[in-house]
């Protein structure tokens, strides 16, 4: 009898042990290497030692005060302005695409392993020459990009970054063309070892102004233990009459 | 000693140890640091990599001139001073930890080439986390040592640079790797106490 009663005091112990050492585990993930405390309370540089302690702030967790909310719709923080007839990109789409979900039959095999469709986005204006004899301008909004010296065969790019283990279904290419010529968009994988494979790619068309683009399906799984990506535009033209408005890479993650 | 005599013994014995443990804590038997530290020893994820070629970095300096290799992969300073530096920013997941920097590239120079890892705190302070250099005129990939940093994008920003240290051709960046892992420390606890 004295046992059993040793036993159960025992037993109800070691269950409060263990929810204490869970509650433990949970309250007390490890420490970031250098708490923003810690760090807001050095020294700081003049105009800079008003800054409040961590969670004080709206981009902080825990903070509960006034949230002051954007109100620079219209370009009044570039001080550039919108454009004067902002493009309805949507308005190219006279069906579904094949890049959006909306696009994709509900019984289509190929893409239950894989998730809807995430994007990576980037503006015209983000990229950059792999050359610096190149020159270029943007449109005045700061979103288009075009060239305006250099060899026409000449390239910009921009390093290319989505979840690893993702699947590329999609590149497309949003532009300004009035050009008779066409530009030509791509993604590209180099392995460092000098080897280079360009996986898919998607050009301009037409001369009528804005328009979009899109490229045939790839899916690719990225793999950045061996490749890095890289997004490629070449103008084939300068000046403002051909202009690289943006790239849309369309990805799954694995399910 | 009769049977019933040492099994009361034995039990009395683990009840103040739970006492004690129940009154101050698992950091009191094996120290939270210590906690914390065999926690992230096999709490890690296997290696993720942010891979970026040399030709999408750009120098900080308006005054260089650079250009590729024909097939777009590697970098190289044509002109301006051979001290100044090509940056990309380096975007990581929060609370991953980078562990190691790798340097590609194509060194037929008698110099040396070096990349390395910074964080800026926004505040005018910096630190060079890790750095790793062209070795020789023969190789083409060298590993930093290992670093075991953990990312904290709250108070820093990364930025991967590389500094060619000669003009030309013979001495291009073909590529940074930086190997990363991400915490997976809690991943087997229950959503809700995840979140609480």
């Amino acid at each position: 009898m004295k046992h059993k009663r040793l036993l159960m005091i025992l037993m109800t112990m070691v269950g409060i042990a263990a929810l204490g050492g869970a509650a433990f585990v949970v309250a007390e993930p490890p420490a970031p290497e250098v708490s923003s405390a810690t760090l807001y309370r050095e020294p700081q540089p003049a105009g800079l030692s008003e800054m409040p302690v961590a969670g004080a702030m709206p981009d902080e967790d825990g903070y509960a005060g006034p949230v002051v909310e954007a109100q620079i719709e219209g370009g009044e923080a570039s001080g550039e302005g919108g454009a004067a007839a902002p493009v309805d990109w949507e308005a190219f789409f006279t069906e579904p695409q094949p890049d959006e979900d909306a696009g994709v039959a509900a019984d289509d095999v190929s893409i239950h392993a894989w998730s809807n469709f995430y994007y990576l986005n980037v503006t015209g204006t983000a990229l950059r020459p792999r050359d610096s004899t190149v020159t270029w301008d943007n449109d005045g909004t700061g979103g288009c990009l075009y060239q305006t010296g250099g060899s026409t065969l000449e390239i910009f790019n921009i390093h290319l970054h989505i979840p690893p283990g993702s699947r590329i279904d999609y590149l497309r290419l949003y532009y300004y063309d009035t050009s008779s010529n066409s530009s030509i968009a791509w993604v590209t994988t180099y392995d460092n070892e000098g080897g280079v494979d360009d996986l898919i790619n998607v050009s301009s068309s037409g001369s009528g102004g804005y328009g979009t683009m899109l490229s045939p399906y790839l899916g690719h799984v990225v793999d950045y233990a061996s490749d890095s990506y890289v997004l490629n535009w070449r103008s084939n033209q300068t000046g403002n009459s051909m202009r690289l408005c943006g790239l849309r890479v369309a990805y799954r993650l694995p399910n | 000693m009769t049977r019933s005599r040492k099994l009361r013994q034995w039990l009395l014995g683990g009840c103040v140890m739970l006492v004690l443990l129940m009154t101050a804590g698992p950091g009191a038997v094996l120290g939270r640091e210590a906690i914390a530290a065999e926690t992230m020893a096999s709490g890690w994820s296997n290696f993720y990599y942010w891979n970026v070629a040399g030709t999408t970095l750009r120098p900080r300096d308006s005054s260089l001139d650079w250009d590729n290799d024909g097939i777009g992969g590697c970098l190289f300073q044509t002109a301006g001073s051979t001290g100044e530096i090509f940056n990309i920013h380096l975007d990581l997941p929060p609370g991953s930890r980078v562990d190691y920097l790798r340097l590609f590239y194509y060194d037929t120079s008698g110099a040396t080439s070096s990349a390395w890892v910074t964080s800026y705190n926004n505040a005018g302070g910096l630190v060079d986390r890790t750095s790793v250099t062209s070795s020789g005129s023969a190789g083409y990939a060298t590993l930093s040592p290992y670093l075991g940093h953990v990312v904290d994008t709250f108070n820093n920003s990364y930025v991967l640079n590389w500094r060619s240290n000669q003009l030309g051709n013979s001495m291009r960046l073909c590529g940074l790797r930086v190997a990363y892992r991400i915490s997976v420390a809690y991943t087997f606890l229950p959503v809700v106490m995840k979140n609480a």
